[in-house]
C-alpha cells in the first residue's frame, strides 16, 4: 500500500475516533444533566452531525485504484471535518458546563421570553456557554451556519441546522450573579444584528463611508479589513442601544461593573478603539444619550458612583479618541472619524429594529421606593406586591433596575437592619449583595410565573 | 483559543469548504460522474468573487465565497496576480463548450490542483490565523 493511501486511512481513522468521542460526550451530557435554554438542541444536533460524518466515513473509498488527486482531495476533506469539529469543540464544553445548577435560570428564561416578543428573533434558541474568560461574548451563529451549510454540500446527508440556534457566553465566575449577567442582553443584540435584513443597509453605508477615506494602494483584502472593522464597531453600538432599550440603565450599570473588574475605567484606557471594539468612552456617550431619550433621567440623578463615572467617560471629547494598534496609539485616525460619521445611522437602525413602547421608566419612578423598602427589610419584592398591591407589581425591567440601584446606592440600609452586621464590613456587603441578587432573581421568577398564569387564565 | 477567535477563524473554514465543493465537482467531472450543469453552477458561485480580485480595491459584488477579509487574504497568499488571472481564464475555458474533451480534462486537472492549494492555505490559516493589521491599512490608520 502506498504511503499516500495508508496516510489517508490513518487520517480517516483519526476523524472517526474524534467524531465518536464528540457524539459520546453529547450523549453523556443529555443523560446526566438538565439544561435551560437550547443546549439539548445543540447536543442533539451535534450527535446527528456526528452520525452523518460516520456514514461518510463508511462510504469513503481510499484505495490504490483511486487517483492521487482524489486521495489528496479526500484527505483535505478529512482535514476540514477536523477543523469543523475543532470549532464545535470550543462550544461544547462551555455548553456542557452551563447546566441548571450553574446558571441563573430565571434570567435565561426571561431572556427566552423577551426573544419570543421580538418578531425578528422569535424563533431564537439560545444556548448558554459557561466561559473561562472574564468577559461576555456571543458566538456568531451566522458564520457557523454558513460553514455548516457548506459542509452539507461536501458531505451530503447531514441534517439541517436548527432554526434560530445561537450561543451566548457567560463567565463562570459570574454564573450565579444577576446584575453583571445583564450584559447578556447586549449579546442578544448581536443575535438580532445577524438576523435582521436591515443590516444590509448599514453595510452599504459603511462601505460608502470607507470608500471616502480609501487610498489607491489598498487591495480588496485591505478594504474588506477596514469595512469589517468599522462594521464591527457599529455592531457593538447597535447592541448597546438594543440592550438599553430592553433593560434600561441596569445594562449600563452592568457594563460599568464589568469595566471596573477588568480595569477599564481609566479615561486613557476608555478612549482607546481596538480592532474588535470601539472605545468604551464612545460607547458610554451613546449609552447616556439613549438613557436620556428613553426617559431614564431620574435614575441617572441618583447618588450612585456609577452615574458619575458614566457622565465622566461619556464626556470625553471625540478628539481624545485613539486607535490602539499592537505597537502604536493614534489620535484622530481617519478610521475613527469615518466611524463617527455613521453613528446617526446606527442609532436610526436600532430604533427601527426595536421600537416597542417602553413603560419601564414610568413604572420604576412609581415603584422604586417600594422595592427599596422591601429589600432593606429582607423581603422578596414580588411577594410583598403580590399580597398587598398586586396591581402595583413592577415588571421585570423596573424591578431589576430598582434592585440594581438599591445595590449600588443603599446596601447600608439593609445591613443596618441585620443584627451583628456593620455597614463598613466588606464581607457583609459581599454576602448581602449576593442575597439582594437572589431575592431579585426570585422576584423575576415569581413575575414570570404570574404572567404565564395570567396568560393561561389562571390566578397565581 | 477563545470563542471570539473561533468567530474570526470561521471564514477560513468557509473558504476551505467552498474550494472543496469546486474540487469535488471537478473530480466528478473528470471521472464522468456529474453533469456539465453542476460544473457551471459551482464555477458560477465563485467567479464574481475571483474576478473582483483582478481589480484591486473594488467591492465584491455579493460573492458568498470571497466576502471577508480573511478569505480575500487567503486568496492573495495562495495565488499571485498572474496565477489568479490564470485561474479565472482556465475557469472560463472550462465553460467553453467548443473545447475538446482532452482540453477540458487538462483544464479541470489544473484547476483541481489550484483549488487544493487554496483549500490547504485556508485550513492552514484556520489553524494559525494572523490577526495583525494589514500593512497598507496601518498607513490608512495613520491618516488624520
Amino acid at each position: 500500500m502506498s504511503s499516500n493511501v495508508s496516510g489517508a486511512l490513518l487520517d480517516a481513522a483519526a476523524v472517526c475516533r474524534l467524531t465518536q468521542s464528540i457524539s459520546e460526550f453529547c450523549a453523556q451530557q443529555l443523560l446526566h444533566h438538565q439544561y435551560v435554554g437550547a443546549s439539548p438542541v445543540f447536543f442533539e444536533h451535534t450527535r446527528a452531525v456526528a452520525d452523518g460524518v460516520l456514514q461518510f466515513l463508511h462510504k469513503l473509498e481510499l484505495s490504490e485504484n483511486r487517483s492521487a488527486r482524489r486521495i489528496k482531495a479526500e484527505r483535505l476533506k478529512l482535514g476540514t471535518i477536523k477543523a469543523y469539529w475543532s470549532s464545535i469543540h470550543e462550544l461544547l464544553k462551555p455548553a456542557a458546563d452551563a447546566h441548571t445548577l450553574s446558571v441563573p435560570i430565571p434570567l435565561v428564561e426571561a431572556l427566552t421570553d423577551l426573544c419570543a416578543d421580538i418578531p425578528s428573533i422569535k424563533h431564537a434558541q439560545i444556548t448558554v456557554l459557561l466561559s473561562e474568560q472574564l468577559n461576555y461574548f456571543q458566538s456568531q451563529h451566522t458564520g457557523l451556519k454558513e460553514v455548516y451549510s457548506k459542509l452539507r454540500t461536501v458531505l451530503p446527508g447531514l441534517p439541517s441546522f436548527p432554526v434560530g440556534l445561537g450561543f451566548i457566553g457567560v463567565p463562570f465566575s459570574q454564573a450565579s450573579s444577576l446584575f453583571t449577567n445583564l450584559v447578556i442582553f447586549h449579546e442578544l443584540g448581536h443575535f438580532i444584528f445577524e438576523e435582521t435584513e436591515k443590516i444590509r443597509d448599514l453595510e452599504t453605508i459603511v462601505s460608502d463611508t470607507v470608500n471616502t477615506i480609501r487610498t489607491a494602494t489598498l487591495t480588496t483584502a485591505d478594504l474588506l479589513w477596514v469595512q469589517q472593522t468599522v462594521l464591527r464597531w457599529a455592531e457593538e453600538i447597535f447592541c448597546d442601544l438594543f440592550a438599553i432599550r430592553l433593560v434600561g440603565p441596569a445594562y449600563t450599570f452592568a457594563y460599568l461593573e464589568l469595566l471596573n473588574v477588568i480595569g477599564g475605567t481609566n479615561t486613557k484606557i476608555a478612549s482607546g478603539f481596538h480592532s474588535t471594539h470601539p472605545a468604551d468612552a464612545c460607547r458610554l456617550r451613546e449609552h447616556l444619550a439613549k438613557l436620556r431619550s428613553d426617559g431614564w433621567s431620574n435614575i441617572l440623578d441618583l447618588d450612585i458612583e456609577h452615574c458619575d463615572l458614566l457622565k465622566t467617560l461619556a464626556g470625553i471629547n471625540d478628539s481624545e479618541y485613539r486607535l490602539v494598534l499592537a505597537d502604536a496609539s493614534l489620535s484622530g485616525s481617519a478610521l475613527i472619524q469615518a466611524f463617527i460619521r455613521i453613528l446617526p445611522e446606527v442609532r436610526k437602525l436600532s430604533e427601527e429594529c426595536f421600537s416597542h413602547n417602553n413603560q419601564a421608566p414610568a413604572r420604576l419612578r412609581d415603584r422604586i421606593e417600594h422595592v427599596y423598602s422591601c429589600l432593606e427589610q429582607g423581603i422578596i419584592p414580588s411577594a410583598a406586591f403580590d399580597e398587598q398591591q398586586p396591581s402595583f407589581l413592577p415588571d421585570m425591567v423596573a424591578l431589576t433596575n430598582a434592585a440594581f440601584a438599591f445595590y449600588l446606592e443603599a446596601m447600608s440600609r439593609l445591613i443596618k437592619n441585620i443584627d451583628g452586621e456593620t455597614e463598613t464590613d466588606v464581607f457583609a456587603i459581599a454576602k448581602w449583595s449576593r442575597q439582594v441578587e437572589m431575592w431579585t432573581l426570585k422576584s423575576i421568577e415569581n413575575l414570570r410565573l404570574r404572567q404565564s398564569g395570567i396568560a393561561n387564565g389562571r390566578s397565581v | 483559543m477563545t470563542p471570539r477567535n473561533v468567530n474570526s477563524r470561521v471564514p477560513y473554514l468557509s473558504l476551505a469548504l467552498g474550494s472543496q465543493r469546486v474540487i469535488d465537482v471537478l473530480l466528478d467531472f473528470l471521472e464522468e460522474k456529474t453533469e456539465r450543469r453542476e460544473v457551471e453552477l459551482a464555477i458560477g458561485e465563485i467567479m464574481p468573487g475571483l474576478k473582483a480580485f483582478l481589480s484591486p480595491g473594488t467591492n465584491i459584488p455579493g460573492s458568498r465565497v470571497f466576502a471577508t477579509y480573511q478569505q480575500a487574504r487567503t486568496v492573495g497568499e495562495t495565488w499571485s496576480s498572474s496565477e489568479l488571472k490564470g485561474v479565472v481564464e482556465t475557469l472560463e475555458r472550462l465553460l467553453d463548450e467548443t473545447a475538446s474533451r482532452s482540453e477540458q480534462r487538462s483544464n479541470a486537472e489544473k484547476l483541481i490542483d489550484r483549488f487544493i492549494d487554496l483549500s490547504s492555505q485556508a485550513l492552514s490559516n484556520f489553524t494559525e490565523p494572523d490577526d495583525a493589521v494589514p500593512e497598507r491599512v496601518r498607513e490608512l490608520c495613520h491618516q488624520t
